[in-house]
C-alpha cells in the first residue's frame, strides 16, 4: 500500500528568504566563487603586468608595421576584405588580428569619440587585454587538471616569460601592445583549448564556445590547425581499444563539432600554402648548428634554457634535449602522457615549419648571441612553460608520500618566476621602449598631409574629394597610413594643429 | 503564485546582475588605478630619457650599436641621408667622422646641402647649402653643418646631401658607420661616376648622426 500524499506545505526555495540581504550575500558569494570570476581577475592582473613590462605602445601610441597597413584596410575596405586579403602574399587569413583592430576601433569610438589620433592607443590596449586573456586561460580551462598553486604559477610564468624586452632589439617594442604580433599566442590558446576539449569533454554551448575559439585561432595563425587531430584522441583511443564502434564515435557531438570546425576552417582559410612565404632577401641555407638553435634551443627548450641561453652550443643543447626527454618519460604520470606527447609533437611541428620556411631566423639569432625575433617563438615558449609547470605538478603528485619533497617542484617553479622577473624587471623602463621616439610626429605628419591635400579614395588612389587622408610614414619607409578624412581633420583642429585648407570643398557622395 | 514566482525570479536575476556588476566594477577599478600609476611612471621615465637624448650635442636620429667599417667617400661621391625633424627650429646636423689609416683627414672641403622632400611640385627644395671644412673634425671627430633655423620643421622630412668634389685630393674623408636596432632608412651612395650603381646598405645600418634645433625640444612624449 502507498502512503497518502503529504499535505504539509512545501518549504520555500532557498533564495526566497524574507531577508533579502542574505539572498544577495549568497549570490555575491557565488559570483565570487565562480570560475569565470577567477579568470577575469587573472586577466585584469595580467593586463597590468604586461603593460608594466612594455608600456610604450600605450604611452606613445604608434601604428607599427602591419598594424598601420591593416588598420588602413579596415578603415577603407572594411572588415571582410582586411581579414581575407590583409596579407599581400595572400598566404593565410588574419581574422583574429582584424577582429582586434575592429575592437580597437570600437573602443576608440566608445571612449575617445572616434578620434583617429587615439586609435593606436586603443589598439594597444586591446592587444594587452587579448594577450592577458590568452595567458590567463589555464585558470579557466585547466582548473580541474592542475592544483591551484600550480595554476597560479603557470599564469604568472606566462605573464613574465622572457621576451627579450630589455635587449636593444625590437622585441620589446613589437610584441606586447601590438596587434600584428598578437596572433603568435594563438598557438598557446589552441593547445589549451584542445587539452580542455579532450579532458573535460564539454557539451552544448561550452563545446561550441571551445570550437569557436579554435576556429578563431586557426583563421589567425594557420599552424594552429595542427592541434586538431589531437582533439579526437579520446574517441580514437576508445575505438582502438574496442570500447566504442566507429559509428558510435561518428555520432559523438565532439566529433561532429570537430568535423564542422575543420570544414569551417578550410572554407575560411583554404588549404594553407606555406610555399608562398619567402624570405625578403636571399639567406644562406641552415647548417646543423642553425637547425639545432632554431628548432631546439630557441623554439622548444627556451623556457628551460633562457638563463644560460647566450652560453649554449650545439652539443649542450642536444644534451639538454636528451635530458628533458628522459626526465619527462621518467617522472610524468601516465594520465598526462598524451599531454606531453601532444605538446611535444606540436612544438616539433612548429620548429620544423620555422626551419623550412623561415631559415632567415638563423641569421637573426646569430649563434646564441641574442633571442630576437622573439615574436616568432612566443606561442611555442608559452606551450613549453605549460608543459614545464605540468611536469612539476606531476613530480609533486608522485612525491605525495614525502612531505618535504612534494613542495620542491613548486619552489623550483617559483624560483624560475623570480629569476624571470629579475631578468626583465617590469619596474624599469627597458631600452626597447625608447626606440623610434615618435612623440607628436604622427599628428604633425597627419596635419601636413591634410594641408598638402593628400586625399585618396578607398583604393588608395589620389582623389581630391576622397574620404580618406593618406599619411606617409614619418620615417620614409613605404608604409602609409590611411584614415577617415573628416574625423582626422576634426581631431587635428581640436588639438590646435593648423590644417590650412581643411575647410575643404564639399565631398562628392 | 505565478506572479510571486516571477517576482522572485526577477529579484534573483537582479541580485545576480548586481553581484556581477560589483565584481566587474571592482576589477575594472583596480586595473584602472594600476594602469594610471604605471602610465605616469612610464611617462616620467620616457621624459627623462628624452631629456638625455636631446642633449646640447643634438638629438640622435637613430640609436647606434656596434661600429662597422668606415664609409669612405671617394672623389665624385654623393651621400644622401634621409632625415626627419621632430621639432621646429631645425638648424644643424652633426655626424661622426670616420678615420682611415688611423687619422682624420685634416684638409679639404666637401659640399653639403639640406633638401626638403615634402614640398609641392615647383616649390623650392634646396633649403640650405654650404661647404664643410674637414679639418674642423680633426679634434672633435665630428662634422658640423649649421644653417638658419627652419621655423616649421617639426614632422618634415629632409635629405642631407654630401658631395665630394671630383677633384678632391687624397686622403679621402670617411664617415663612421654603425649597426642600429632601429632599422631607419640608411644612406644611399652614388658615384663616383654617373654609371656607378648606387650603393645601399642593409636595414640596421646607420650613420652616427644628431639633429640640432634652435630651441630646446619639447620633452613630452
Amino acid at each position: 500500500m502507498t502512503s497518502p500524499p503529504s499535505t504539509a506545505p512545501l518549504p520555500p526555495p532557498p533564495t526566497a528568504t524574507a531577508d533579502g540581504g542574505r539572498s544577495f550575500g549568497s549570490d555575491l558569494h557565488r559570483v565570487l566563487r565562480h570560475p569565470f570570476t577567477a579568470y577575469l581577475a587573472a586577466t585584469t592582473a595580467a593586463v597590468v603586468v604586461l603593460f608594466a613590462r612594455a608600456p610604450r605602445p600605450y604611452v606613445v601610441p604608434q601604428l607599427f608595421a602591419e598594424d598601420g597597413m591593416w588598420s588602413s584596410l579596415v578603415h577603407t575596405r572594411g572588415f571582410l576584405h582586411a581579414a581575407f586579403h590583409g596579407r599581400p602574399e595572400s598566404d593565410y587569413t588574419i581574422l583574429g588580428n582584424i577582429l582586434l583592430l575592429e575592437a580597437g576601433k570600437a573602443w576608440c569610438h566608445l571612449v575617445h569619440g572616434g578620434d583617429p589620433l587615439e586609435y593606436a592607443r586603443s589598439c594597444a590596449l586591446v592587444s594587452y587585454v587579448f594577450v592577458a586573456a590568452v595567458v590567463s586561460l589555464p585558470v579557466l580551462l585547466l582548473r580541474h587538471r592542475l592544483p591551484p598553486s600550480f595554476l597560479a604559477a603557470l599564469w604568472l610564468a606566462g605573464c613574465v616569460l622572457p621576451l627579450g624586452i630589455h635587449d636593444r632589439t625590437f622585441s620589446g617594442f613589437e610584441i606586447l601592445g601590438r596587434v600584428s604580433n598578437a596572433g603568435f599566442v594563438c598557438l598557446y590558446a589552441a593547445f589549451l583549448l584542445v587539452w580542455h576539449r579532450t579532458t573535460a569533454a564539454p557539451r552544448g554551448a561550452r563545446l561550441a564556445a571551445v570550437d569557436l575559439g579554435l576556429l578563431a585561432c586557426i583563421t589567425t595563425n594557420p599552424i594552429c590547425a595542427a592541434v586538431l587531430p589531437a582533439a579526437v584522441w579520446p574517441q580514437a583511443r576508445a575505438v582502438w581499444r574496442g570500447r566504442r564502434t566507429a559509428a558510435d564515435v561518428a555520432r559523438d557531438p565532439a566529433v561532429v563539432g570537430l568535423v564542422l570546425l575543420a570544414a569551417a576552417a578550410a572554407g575560411l582559410c583554404g588549404l594553407p600554402n606555406p610555399w608562398k612565404i619567402r624570405p625578403r632577401e636571399p639567406v644562406p641555407p641552415l647548417d646543423v648548428a642553425g637547425i639545432v638553435e632554431i628548432a631546439l634551443a630557441r623554439s622548444t627548450l627556451y623556457p628551460v634554457l633562457w638563463p644560460v641561453y647566450r652560453h649554449l652550443g650545439t652539443g649542450l643543447v642536444l644534451a639538454a634535449t636528451a635530458l628533458v626527454v628522459a626526465l619527462v618519460a621518467r617522472v610524468s604520470t601516465p594520465r598526462r602522457r598524451m599531454v606531453y606527447l601532444g605538446g611535444g609533437a606540436l612544438l616539433a611541428l612548429v620548429a620544423a615549419v620555422l626551419v623550412v620556411f623561415r631559415p632567415e631566423l638563423g641569421t637573426h639569432l646569430r649563434g646564441y648571441d641574442g633571442t630576437f625575433p622573439d615574436r616568432y617563438f612566443h606561442g611555442q615558449n608559452l606551450v613549453g612553460v605549460a608543459l614545464l609547470v605540468t611536469l612539476a605538478a606531476d613530480v609533486s603528485r608522485r612525491a605525495l608520500h614525502r612531505r618535504w619533497l612534494r613542495h620542491v617542484p613548486l619552489a623550483l617553479v617559483a624560483c624560475w618566476i623570480v629569476a624571470a622577473v629579475l631578468h626583465e624587471p617590469p619596474w624599469r623602463l627597458a631600452p626597447s621602449q625608447t626606440l623610434r621616439p615618435e612623440g607628436r610626429l604622427f599628428a604633425l605628419r597627419a596635419a601636413r598631409a591634410v594641408t598638402a591635400g593628400s586625399f585618396v579614395d578607398e583604393r588608395f588612389a589620389p582623389d581630391p574629394d576622397g574620404r580618406f587622408v593618406l599619411i606617409p610614414n614619418p620615417e620614409g619607409t613605404p608604409r602609409k597610413f590611411v584614415f577617415p578624412r573628416e574625423p582626422l581633420i576634426r581631431a587635428l583642429a581640436a588639438r590646435g594643429y593648423a590644417v590650412a585648407g581643411a575647410a575643404n570643398p564639399p565631398l562628392r557622395r | 503564485m505565478p506572479a510571486t514566482r516571477a517576482r522572485r525570479r526577477l529579484r534573483w536575476l537582479a541580485c545576480r546582475a548586481i553581484a556581477w556588476g560589483i565584481c566587474l566594477g571592482a576589477l575594472l577599478s583596480a586595473v584602472g588605478i594600476a594602469f594610471r600609476g604605471i602610465e605616469a611612471h612610464a611617462r616620467g621615465a620616457l621624459a627623462e630619457w628624452r631629456a638625455r637624448r636631446a642633449s646640447p650635442d643634438g638629438e640622435l636620429l637613430a640609436m647606434v650599436r656596434t661600429p662597422l667599417p668606415d664609409l669612405p667617400l671617394a672623389p665624385g661621391t654623393v651621400v644622401e641621408q634621409p632625415l626627419w625633424a621632430s621639432h621646429d627650429g631645425f638648424c644643424g646636423v652633426r655626424f661622426e667622422a670616420g678615420a682611415l689609416a688611423g687619422a682624420v683627414p685634416t684638409s679639404g672641403e666637401i659640399i653639403w646641402r639640406i633638401v626638403a622632400t615634402d614640398v609641392p611640385a615647383g616649390a623650392k627644395r634646396r633649403l640650405a647649402t654650404g661647404t664643410l671644412d674637414l679639418g674642423a673634425a680633426r679634434d672633435t671627430g665630428w662634422f658640423d653643418v649649421r644653417f638658419p633655423p627652419l621655423p616649421t620643421s617639426a614632422g618634415a622630412r629632409y635629405v642631407l646631401k654630401l658631395l665630394v668634389p671630383a677633384e678632391f685630393a687624397a686622403p679621402t674623408p670617411s664617415l663612421a658607420l654603425y649597426t642600429s636596432p632601429e632599422g631607419r632608412p640608411t644612406p644611399v651612395i652614388t658615384g663616383p661616376t654617373p654609371e656607378t650603381p648606387p650603393t645601399t646598405f642593409p636595414l640596421g645600418t646607420a650613420l652616427h648622426l644628431r639633429l640640432i634645433y634652435a630651441a630646446p625640444p619639447d620633452q613630452s612624449p
